[in-house]
């Protein structure tokens, strides 16, 4: 009888992570759906403008938002990419032990900083080393966004590509070597691509790590919902918008909805990318967790 | 309750009294009854030990001085606790409808849409004046402009000027900041600014006043519009005096100018509360409205409103 | 081939350039805090109220907040998370459910905190009415942190070799005593790492409490679950972004950003070293 409890409980709990994903995406699809009773999909998806509390007529246009978290979002990966593939390689494949013992925890280190932490360092200090590079106006820009959200990044992809780097089977590397091929040759042209569905894995979560990434972005970026293509110039994602508008908008109002179709509209997106990284893991066997 | 707070009640009636006597209080919905509720609730608590959970929450503008007026009331009455929070005046009344709050900070009247959720979830908001406040127009230091007309102003932060040149400045663009849609500054600036029409679209919302102090002193050119009192500590902006009209005087949002109503962006502070507040809730309201709170309030920055002498 | 080896050369010491420019960035990061915060830190800064509007005095109900907030959520996230990874590893059968479950913590795992936040607003806060407290702050963070607890468990569950469980049934024992004696015992320090790491996260995280747990300003302590707090995150964000004179009281603000950081980077290494320890030890 115990045992059977036992068992039932330990059910429960595992069943407890199906439940909450559900519930998740039902509070955020019933109350997004709300709001497209008045606001159009097509105005939601592609308006212009976001001007949610206009008294001339409210509108709900994402773009601006979608565009700021596709600025932010690909001047990180732009940077996080190569570096934390480097990293990785470097790692698992040319550091001596001494200095792997070191970047390894170092790297883990990075990734247990808090976001507003790093969100205050890039308004105090990246911002000013931006301002004084570019001599740009708004100290806080995309660019500033995107190259925190860079280092945030950067633990996620070395980790996981790390592992995938590292559980290439060693005859690989040792017939590429026994054909003449140098250390280097050998990372290139038969380790990393052994590694590539493992990475593509780690670059996914990466880019989904930076589309959710919150604090950070919002003190960063300096949050003009426009869109102006210069990278120097503010952005607000939609994380920020949700952060900024949520605390209490009139409950129930039509921008309560549109900011829970935003969240839903980001809910989605990382699923998309984390459901990829998870099929990719899967098919190609042990590549981190 | 401790004769300096029955002082303080009394203080507040002849004060308001005097207030309504020269006509200002006769626009707004503070009446003589409601302060003899709320002096009837501090009477009947008097025998109580001051207790409990106060939450307010509400508009940005008043956070400055809402922590202040908490700290110094919890000073003398360790058993409360409250817990003051930002947002936003929309914030405020909507926490206040949800029941989320006890007061809500407000730097604009509440909206009839706002009262209508209110009631209909069984909360009636009640309306308290607490002080003036004029809105100051601040830009970088390094910016030549030192005043402008009001029509100006409305069209920098309609979009309609994009370089401060339109304006008698340097030849570059103009960056706006101002706060984010639920707060009670937004409204009123839209408001009595911008006559109800929307900012400019790149118009940068921050999400408190301070932010937009500060991203003006980083930013050549910005411009911004804040609460007067974030302009007093610590930080390095240029105000700007504003003229009603071309042809008008530049005032600068000083106490006198803005008691006297010659500052163009003035308005009144608010706390709203679930009917006339009784207990605890009733003696803190009071602690605000009376001499304590109001010199609180203008060691802040903004201006006692039972000291209007207009 | 010499061509070819100072191509290598040249791309190993990029590499390595590349991953010490980085470990600058840690450096010269935590340096600007230390630098700047260490001047604030003081036994009052750590057990005093703050003062005169946050311009002056300390951050202990910040600090209480957010020991309170990260306990409430590893007491509901240890047990539920451990059970969790027990029943995949030891109960559940290969097949449609279990894959199921998978995903769902797969996806739980990268879902972005905003949206947690948003969760908990709408679950704890609005719709179960507990109001701005630490109990809807908690359980929001016990949501966020659950699948780091379950993977980890999972992972130091089949560390565990088969031998013991075998060895266990064949004496007689039932699953769930060989689970409880064979099994646990050799899992926890893995499931120990793992839930510090998780505190250490939710320690840290932001945005979540902004929405259902935390004031800008509440210089008391708590009295029950039912009550608002500060935590340290959240003051940090409204000290650097809200507070009405920012600049004034950027030096607290470092403080406090040093205080944060010194718990959350210690439980960090806290866990990297019973990690390395166990995996040293760990012969059988």
């Amino acid at each position: 009888m115990k045992e059977f409890l036992i068992e039932k409980f330990l059910f429960a709990s595992s069943i407890f992570s199906i439940i909450v994903v559900t519930l998740i995406f039902l509070l955020l699809f019933s109350q997004g759906i709300l709001g497209f009773r008045e606001i159009s999909i097509i105005d939601f998806l592609f308006g212009q403008t976001w001007q949610p509390t206009s008294l001339v007529k409210a509108e709900f246009g994402t773009v601006p938002l979608v565009y700021g978290t596709a600025v932010v979002t690909s001047i990180a990966m732009a940077i996080s990419v190569p570096v934390g593939i480097a990293i990785a390689v470097y790692i698992a494949e040319i550091a001596n032990p001494i200095e792997k013992e070191i970047l390894k925890p170092i790297v883990e280190l990075l990734a247990g900083v808090p976001s507003v932490v790093y969100g205050f360092f890039a308004l105090v200090t990246l911002a000013t080393w931006i301002q004084q590079l570019t001599g740009t106006n708004s100290r806080l820009n995309a660019l500033n966004g995107g190259l925190i959200l860079a280092i945030m990044v950067i633990p996620t992809i070395v980790s996981l590509a790390e592992d995938a780097i590292s559980s290439v089977p060693r005859e690989y590397r040792e017939g590429s070597m026994a054909l003449g091929a140098s250390k280097w040759e050998t990372i290139k042209n038969v380790t990393v691509p052994s590694a590539a569905p493992g990475i593509l894995a780690a670059v996914l979560l990466g880019f989904g790590r930076a589309v959710g990434e919150t604090m950070a972005v919002l003190m960063a970026t300096g949050n003009a919902a426009v869109v102006n293509f210069n990278i120097l110039d503010s952005v607000r994602t939609m994380t920020a918008t949700i952060v900024i508008e949520t605390p209490e908008v009139a409950f129930g109002s039509l921008h309560y909805h549109a900011l829970f179709g935003v969240a839903l509209l980001l809910f989605l997106i990382t699923f998309v990318f984390n459901y990829m990284a998870g099929v990719i893991m899967r098919r190609y066997g042990r590549t981190g967790r | 309750m401790s004769s300096s707070y029955r002082n303080a009640a009394i203080y507040l009636i002849i004060g308001l009294l005097a207030g309504a006597a020269v006509g200002y209080l006769a626009e707004t919905r503070v009446s003589e009854g409601k302060i003899k509720d709320l002096q009837n609730q501090i009477d009947a608590i008097s025998t109580e030990i001051l207790r409990g959970n106060i939450i307010q929450k509400g508009s940005d503008t008043l956070l400055i001085v809402a922590q202040r007026w908490a700290e110094e009331y919890m000073n003398k009455h360790p058993a409360v606790s409250i817990s003051v929070a930002g947002g936003g005046s929309g914030v405020g009344f909507s926490a206040l409808a949800q029941k989320t709050t006890d007061i809500a900070d407000a730097s604009r009247e509440i909206k009839s849409s706002e009262i209508q959720t209110a009631k209909s979830n069984g909360v009636n908001p009640v309306e308290w004046v607490v002080g003036l406040d004029g809105i100051a127009i601040v830009v970088n230091p390094n910016n030549p402009i030192t005043e402008l007309t009001m029509e100006q102003l409305e069209k920098i932060y309609n979009g309609t000027y994009t370089n401060w040149a339109q304006v008698g400045g340097n030849n570059a663009p103009i960056i706006t900041y101002g706060r984010q849609s639920t707060s009670g500054t937004y409204d009123f600036f839209r408001e009595h600014v911008l006559h109800n029409k929307n900012f400019r679209a790149d118009n940068r919302e921050l999400a408190g006043n301070a932010e937009i102090v500060n991203s003006v002193m980083g930013d050549v050119n910005g411009i911004g519009y804040v609460g007067v009192a974030y302009t007093k500590q610590g930080v390095n902006v240029k105000i700007v005096k504003i003229k009603a009209s071309a042809d008008a005087v530049a005032y600068e949002p000083s106490v006198e100018n803005i008691k006297s109503g010659t500052y163009p962006i003035a308005r009144k502070l608010y706390i709203y509360t679930n009917g006339v507040p009784t207990g605890t809730l009733a003696d803190y309201v009071a602690f605000i409205l009376g001499p304590e709170g109001q010199q609180i309030l203008e060691e802040v920055g903004y201006i006692s409103y039972i000291k209007v002498d207009k | 081939m010499n061509k070819k080896l100072l191509k290598q050369t040249i791309f190993f010491q990029i590499f390595r350039m590349t991953s010490a420019l980085v470990i600058l960035f840690l450096f010269v990061m935590i340096w600007t805090f230390i630098s700047n915060g260490i001047g604030v830190i003081s036994w009052t800064f750590l057990t005093d109220m703050p003062k005169r509007g946050m311009t002056e005095g300390g951050i202990f109900p910040a600090i209480v907040g957010t020991v309170y907030l990260t306990l409430g959520a590893i007491v509901f996230a240890l047990p539920i998370g451990v059970a969790s990874a027990i029943y995949l590893v030891e109960y559940a059968h290969e097949g449609r459910l279990v894959r199921i479950i998978n995903s769902a913590i797969i996806n739980l795992a990268g879902v972005p905190s905003i949206v947690y936040g948003l969760f908990g607003f709408g679950i704890f806060v609005v719709f179960l009415n507990f109001g701005t407290s630490i109990l809807s702050g908690s359980l929001t963070l016990f949501i966020m942190i659950l699948p780091t607890i379950v993977s980890a468990s999972r992972e130091a569950l089949l560390g565990v070799p088969k031998s013991f469980r075998e060895g266990s049934l064949a004496l007689g024992a039932t699953k769930w005593q060989t689970i409880r004696h064979m099994v646990l015992p050799y899992a926890l320090p893995g499931i120990l790492t793992g839930a510090i790491l998780a505190v250490a996260r939710a320690a840290g995280e932001t945005a979540p409490i902004i929405l259902t747990a935390v004031f800008f300003f509440r210089p008391s302590l708590p009295r029950s679950i039912m009550d608002g707090t500060m935590a340290l995150a959240s003051h940090i964000y409204y000290m650097a972004t809200q507070h009405h004179a920012i600049n004034l009281v950027r030096p607290l603000t470092y403080g406090s950003v040093l205080v944060l950081l010194s718990i959350v980077l210690s439980l960090n290494i806290l866990a990297i070293v019973i990690r390395t320890r166990y995996r040293r030890r760990k012969n059988w």
